[in-house]
C-alpha cells in the first residue's frame, strides 16, 4: 500500500537534481550516537560514536570510555568495550516479553533507553528465486529472492527485514525494509519479494526481526528522511524519535530474529 | 423553518412602507451569445448609489420617477448608455456588445468605470476567460490556477504543486466552486494543469478577504468559477490542438433566446502513442486525463430560469499490470432562479459532488484495490432582497450531507493468490447546516457598510465506532480505554458557531476610497496530508470528536485609487489573519488506512500578515497587471519543531508578478510574465551520525532555511488567421521559463550514491530548462 504511493512519487520529478554548496549552522554537533541491539537468546551489542557537522567528511569519533549498563529488572550487566567504540554484554540474553533498560555514561553525559522484546511467532517457510522478465537487457543482476512466510494471528506485529548478499549486509537507505501486519494479519504470505537483485551463484541470507511499533516508526522516519526526499510529494525531514533520553541519537532495538539462507541456482 | 418564513414575510412588510421611489430591474446579457454577464457596473447620472449585476446577470436599482441617463459598463464590452423615462417599476433588459476589435478605441470616452473604487467589495479580483487566455502558459495550456497564482496575496509551494495558497492559508482552505459545486482536487497530472477547461469558463472571482456571509465552509478564500452558459443566438464553437491537450467546445441554442446548451471536452493524448512503443510494458500502460463540462439553461418565463451544469474529470495512470491509479471530480448542479418580484431574487440549488480516487495492483502477490471518496450533497436556497436604495439583503440557508469513505483494501476479482486481506475503514457521515444574512447598507453618499452573520453547524452521525483515550489531549493507541458504538443515523457529536462578517467603504474623492473588513470563517472538512504539495491520494476527514473545526479571523484595510480616468486601477491592502485549531500530523504518521488517525493528529495555531499592491490596466493596446505581496506566515503546533513557531511551507516574504499583453496589430499580439519570489523554506540537518551502517541527518527544527530566490519569465506570441467564412484560427507560440533558470523546488541531504561516506546537499528543480510549445486554436 505504502509502496504503491512511493512508486508514484518516484515516477515524477526524478530528474533535474544537482549537488550544491551550502553553509549550515554548526552548533549541535558532538552528541552521543548509540546504536544498540539485543536479540532473543543473544548478548547485547552496542556501538557508540559522536555526531558531526553535516558537511564534515571526517570519520565519526568513537566513544571508547563509556560505561554501558543493561538491566532486565533482576540482573545487571555491565558491557565490555572490545575496541572501536564497540561494546558487548556478558550475561543478559534477550527474552520475549521482557523490558530492558540500558544506561550509557560518557564524560558528564548520560542517557537511558527502555525497550520491550516483542512477541515472536513469525516464521519463514521457504525461499526461492526467480528472474524478473521485464528488466532491460543490460542488467547483469536479474534475479530476485522470494519467500513464503507465516504471519502470526493478532494485529499489531511489526517487522524489520535485513538482507545479506554474499555475506555483506545491504545498508543503502533504499534497502530499509519494514513491514506491518495491518493488511496481512495472520496470513500465510506467498511470494514475498525481498532484498536486492542477484545473479547465479550469489549467496543470500534474510533476517526478519520482530520490532515494536516505536521502532517501526523510527525506521519509517529514516525512510522519510532519506529515500523520500527531493520529490514534490515528500514530507519535510523530521527529527528521529529515539528511545534514548537527554538528546542522544540512535536507537536501542530489541528483537527476536528468524533467518534463512539460500544460493541462487 | 416557520420562523424563516415569518422572516421573509416581515421583509415584504418592511418594503411595503410607502416610498415614492420605483425600481428599475432586469437582466444584462452579451449581445452576441445571450449569456448573462456577472458584475456589470450600473450607474445612474444624478443618483449617487451604483449597483451591479449578480451571477445570473440580474440587477435592481431604485430611483424617484423621472428621466435618467443609465449606464452599464463591463470590462471587455462597450459601455451602454440609455436615456430612460421612469414613471413606475421598470424592467430593462440590456444586451451589451463585446468591445470592438479596433485598436485603441475607447468605447465611450470620458465615461467613468471606477467600479474598483466605488464597489464595497475588497480583496476580490474578477477575471474573465479572455484575460486568462492572454497569459503565456506552461506547455501552451492557458490555465486558470496558474493565472490566480499571479495575483497579490496568492502563493504556491512550487511548480507542479496542486492548488494555491491565499494569505497564509493551506491549499484545502480555498473554497473552489465550479457552478456552485465544490472541487476537492483542482489539478491534473499531479499539479501541472488545473481541471478548468478555459474554453468552458465564463468568469472567475477570487475573494481573499471581506468574504460575504453567503460563502462559507473554508477558511481562506473563495474561488467562484462560472461555466459558460451556451450561446443563445447561434451555434458556435471553439477548440484547440496543443502539446498536451486537444479541446473542443460546442454551444448553441436549442430554442433561440430561451434554451441553450454547452458541451466542452478536452483530453491529454501523450499515451495515445503508447501502443506504438516497442516496449511491452509501455504498450499496456496508460497516462491520461480528461475533462467534460456541460451546461444547459432554460428560460422558462420572465420569472423562472433553470440551469443544469455538470463536470466530469479524471486522471488515469497505469503502469502495465504492476500498478494503477486514477482520480477525479464529478459534479452536478441544478439551479432554479425565481423572481418573486423585481426586488426579491431567489436561487435554489441542488448540488452533488464526488471526489474519488482508486489505486491498486491488478496482479501479483500484493494484488489489491483501494477506493476512497468524498461525496457531497447540498440543498440550498439563496435570496437577495432589494429593500430600498440603502439596503440590499442577502439571506439563505443550506444543508450539506457528506459521506466520506476513507478507503480500504479490496480483493481483486479473479485473483485469489493475493496476500492482501480486506480491511475497510468505516464511512464517516456528517450533516452541515448553515444559515446566513447579510445587509449591504449605504449609509450616505460616502459611507457604505456590509454586515453579515453566518451560522455554521456540523453534526457527525453514525454508524461508527469512536475510541476513548485515557488522555483525550494526547491520544495513544496503547491507551485506548473504551470505545463507543453508535448506530445508524445516531448523533455522535455537534460543533457549531457563528461567523461574523463585516466590511465598509469610505469614499475619499472621485478617484479613491478606503475600505476595511473583518471576517471569521469556519472549516469542517480537513485535508489529511503531510507533504508540502498535496497529492491526489490525500484524503479529507470531517470534524468529529477529535478533529475540531478550524477557525480563522481576518482583518483587512485597503486604499483603492484609479488613475488616468480609470485606465489604471490600483489597490493597496494590508491584512492580518489568525488561525485556530489548525490540523497537522505527527512526523512519520501513517495517514492512509489508519483506524486510529486521531492518534496521529496534532492541533496548532497560526498567523499571517502582509501587504499587497495591485496595479491593473484593462484598456487599450497594452493590458496587464503588476502585483507585489510582502507577507509572513507562521505556525505553532505542539509536537512539531519542539512546539516552537515555524514558517509555513508556502511562506514567501516577497512575491512580485508582472504580466502584460500588447496588441501590435489586429493579427499579432505578444504577452509576457515575470515572476519573482523569495525561496520557500526547507528543513536542514543540525548534524549527522552513524547508525546501522547509514549516515543519518540529525534533524532538528522545521523550515529554518530557504531555497534560493525564485524567478522566471514566460513569453507568448499570438497570430490570428484571417477570418474565413466558417471559422477563424489562431496560432499561439509560447515559451515557459525563457532564460532556463533552475529554480529550486527544494533542497535535500543525502549520502553520495557512489561514495556513501560522503554527505552532500542536492537542489531539486522541476523545470530546469525552457519549455517551448505551439498551440492552434480555432472558433466558429
Amino acid at each position: 500500500m505504502r509502496n504503491s504511493i512511493y512508486i508514484i512519487c518516484l515516477l515524477i520529478l526524478s530528474g533535474c537534481q544537482d549537488v550544491i554548496d551550502l553553509k549550515l549552522p554548526e552548533n549541535q554537533t558532538g552528541k552521543l550516537a548509540i546504536d544498540a541491539t539485543l536479540y532473543k537468546d543473544s548478548l547485547a551489542q552496542v556501538k557508540i560514536t559522536k555526531s558531526l557537522a553535516y558537511f564534515d567528511q571526517t570519520t565519526f569519533p568513537e566513544v571508547i570510555d563509556a560505561l554501558v549498563i543493561l538491566k532486565d529488572g533482576t540482573d545487571i550487566d555491565t558491557l565490555q568495550h572490545i575496541g572501536g567504540g564497540n561494546y558487548i554484554g556478558k550475561k543478559i540474553r534477550g527474552k520475549v516479553g521482557r523490558t530492558y533498560t540500558m544506561e550509557v555514561k560518557s564524560g558528564n553525559e548520560s542517557t537511558t533507553a527502555t525497550a520491550i522484546l516483542p512477541r515472536d511467532g513469525h516464521r519463514i517457510d521457504s525461499i526461492y528465486f526467480n528472474e524478473i522478465p521485464f528488466l532491460p537487457a543490460n542488467f547483469t543482476d536479474r534475479i530476485v529472492t522470494n519467500m513464503w512466510l507465516q504471519e502470526p494471528l493478532g494485529p499489531g506485529d511489526n517487522y524489520l527485514f535485513r538482507f545479506e548478499k554474499n555475506d555483506t549486509l545491504q545498508t543503502r537507505p533504499e534497502n530499509i525494509d519494514i513491514r506491518d501486519d495491518q493488511f496481512v494479519d495472520g496470513v500465510q504470505l506467498k511470494d514475498i519479494s525481498v532484498g536486492v537483485l542477484l545473479k547465479k551463484g550469489d549467496r543470500v541470507r534474510v533476517e526478519i526481526h520482530s520490532i515494536t511499533r516505536e521502532c517501526y516508526d523510527y525506521y519509517f522516519q529514516i525512510i522519510n528522511n532519506t529515500v523520500r526526499q527531493g520529490g514534490i510529494f515528500n514530507p519535510p525531514p523530521a527529527p528521529l524519535k529515539t528511545n534514548w533520553s537527554n538528546g542522544a541519537l540512535g536507537y536501542f532495538r530489541v528483537s527476536s530474529v528468524v533467518s534463512i539462507k539460500g544460493i541462487v541456482p | 423553518m416557520r420562523s424563516f418564513q415569518f422572516f421573509i414575510l416581515s421583509l415584504f412588510c418592511l418594503s411595503s412602507v410607502a416610498q415614492n421611489s420605483v425600481t428599475i430591474s432586469g437582466y444584462v446579457k452579451d449581445k452576441t451569445t445571450g449569456e448573462a454577464l456577472n458584475g456589470v457596473f450600473i450607474s445612474i447620472k444624478g443618483v449617487k448609489e451604483a449597483s451591479s449585476s449578480n451571477a445570473y446577470g440580474y440587477f435592481v436599482c431604485r430611483v424617484i420617477p423621472g428621466n435618467y441617463w443609465i449606464q452599464f459598463s463591463y470590462i471587455g464590452y462597450e459601455t451602454d448608455s440609455q436615456y430612460i423615462t421612469v414613471s413606475a417599476a421598470k424592467v430593462l433588459n440590456i444586451e451589451m456588445n463585446p468591445s470592438s476589435k479596433e485598436l485603441g478605441r475607447v468605447s465611450v470616452s470620458g465615461q467613468k468605470r471606477n467600479k474598483n473604487v466605488e464597489k464595497l467589495e475588497m480583496s476580490t479580483i474578477q477575471l474573465n476567460a479572455a484575460t486568462i487566455k492572454k497569459i503565456p502558459a506552461v506547455m501552451g495550456e492557458v490555465d486558470l490556477v496558474k493565472t490566480i497564482q499571479l495575483l497579490p496575496g496568492v502563493s504556491t509551494v512550487g511548480e507542479g504543486a496542486t492548488g494555491f495558497n491565499v494569505r497564509g492559508g493551506s491549499v484545502d482552505q480555498n473554497l473552489i466552486l465550479l457552478d456552485e459545486a465544490p472541487i476537492y482536487n483542482s489539478s491534473h497530472a499531479l499539479g501541472f494543469f488545473s481541471v478548468f477547461n478555459p474554453d468552458a469558463v465564463k468568469d472567475v472571482k477570487l475573494i481573499k478577504g471581506g468574504i460575504p456571509a453567503n460563502y462559507g465552509g473554508r477558511l481562506s478564500s473563495v474561488l467562484d468559477i462560472q461555466m459558460k452558459e451556451g450561446n443563445k443566438k447561434k451555434l458556435s464553437g471553439s477548440g484547440g490542438i496543443g502539446t498536451i491537450f486537444s479541446r473542443l467546445t460546442i454551444e448553441g441554442p436549442i430554442k433561440k433566446d430561451k434554451v441553450s446548451a454547452m458541451v466542452a471536452f478536452r483530453r491529454s493524448y501523450a499515451d495515445l502513442f503508447f501502443p506504438l512503443a516497442n516496449n511491452d510494458l509501455l504498450k499496456e500502460s496508460a497516462l491520461n486525463f480528461y475533462d467534460l463540462n456541460m451546461k444547459v439553461n432554460a428560460m422558462i418565463d420572465k420569472k423562472n430560469h433553470l440551469y443544469f451544469s455538470g463536470y466530469l474529470g479524471k486522471d488515469n495512470f497505469r503502469f502495465a499490470e504492476l500498478f494503477g491509479t486514477s482520480w477525479g471530480n464529478q459534479n452536478a448542479t441544478l439551479r432554479w432562479n425565481h423572481l418573486f418580484g423585481p426586488r426579491l431574487f431567489s436561487n435554489n440549488s441542488f448540488i452533488f459532488s464526488n471526489y474519488r480516487y482508486e489505486l491498486g495492483s491488478p496482479s501479483g502477490p500484493f494484488a489489491f484495490k483501494w477506493v476512497s471518496n468524498i461525496k457531497f450533497y447540498n440543498v440550498k436556497s439563496d435570496y437577495s432582497f432589494f429593500l430600498n436604495s440603502n439596503h440590499t439583503l442577502l439571506f439563505g440557508m443550506q444543508s450539506i450531507f457528506y459521506t466520506i469513505n476513507p478507503g480500504g483494501t479490496e480483493q481483486v476479482k479473479g485473483n485469489s493468490s493475493s496476500n492482501i486481506i480486506n480491511v475497510k475503514l468505516d464511512n464517516k457521515y456528517s450533516i452541515e447546516p448553515n444559515f446566513y444574512i447579510n445587509d449591504e447598507h449605504r449609509i450616505n453618499s460616502k459611507l457604505s457598510m456590509q454586515y453579515g452573520l453566518r451560522y455554521n453547524g456540523f453534526a457527525s452521525i453514525g454508524a461508527a465506532k469512536v475510541y476513548i483515550y485515557k488522555n483525550p489531549d494526547n491520544r495513544l493507541v496503547r491507551e485506548i480505554i473504551d470505545s463507543n458504538i453508535y448506530s445508524n443515523g445516531e448523533l455522535m457529536n455537534y460543533h457549531h458557531g457563528l461567523e461574523p462578517r463585516f466590511s465598509f467603504k469610505f469614499t475619499l474623492d472621485k478617484n479613491s476610497s478606503l475600505k476595511g473588513s473583518y471576517n471569521r470563517t469556519r472549516q469542517n472538512i480537513h485535508l489529511v496530508t503531510q507533504t508540502a504539495a498535496a497529492s491526489p491520494l490525500d484524503i479529507y476527514l470531517p470534524s468529529d470528536k477529535y478533529f475540531l473545526p478550524q477557525i480563522a479571523d481576518q482583518g483587512t484595510l485597503g486604499y483603492f485609487r484609479n488613475f488616468k480616468n480609470n485606465v489604471f486601477e490600483t489597490s493597496f491592502e494590508i491584512y492580518y489573519k489568525k488561525f485556530n485549531n489548525l490540523i497537522d500530523f505527527r512526523d512519520g504518521a501513517t495517514l492512509i488506512g489508519n483506524p486510529y488517525i486521531e492518534t496521529e493528529m496534532l492541533r496548532g495555531t497560526g498567523y499571517s500578515y502582509g501587504t499587497e499592491l495591485y496595479i491593473r490596466k484593462s484598456e487599450g493596446r497594452l493590458t496587464g497587471w503588476i502585483s507585489y505581496t510582502w507577507s509572513r506566515t507562521r505556525r505553532t503546533v505542539a509536537g512539531i519543531n519542539e512546539g516552537k513557531e515555524y514558517a509555513a511551507p508556502y511562506d514567501k516574504t516577497h512575491n512580485a508578478n508582472i504580466t502584460a499583453s500588447y496588441e501590435i496589430n489586429k493579427r499579432l499580439s505578444v504577452s509576457g510574465t515575470f515572476v519573482y519570489s523569495t525561496g520557500v523554506p526547507y528543513t536542514a540537518p543540525a548534524g549527522k551520525f552513524a547508525f546501522q551502517g547509514w549516515i543519518l541527518a540529525d534533524v532538528s527544527g522545521r523550515n529554518s532555511l530557504r531555497v534560493p530566490d525564485y524567478h522566471r519569465m514566460d513569453i507568448g506570441i499570438t497570430y490570428k488567421g484571417k477570418k474565413k467564412k466558417w471559422h477563424q484560427g489562431e496560432w499561439v507560440l509560447s515559451a515557459y521559463n525563457v532564460y532556463a533558470r533552475r529554480n529550486a523546488y527544494s533542497v535535500y541531504f543525502r549520502q553520495n550514491p557512489q561514495n556513501p561516506a560522503q554527505t552532500e546537499a542536492v537542489r531539486v528543480a522541476v523545470f530546469g530548462t525552457v519549455i517551448p510549445s505551439l498551440t492552434y486554436n480555432f472558433n466558429f
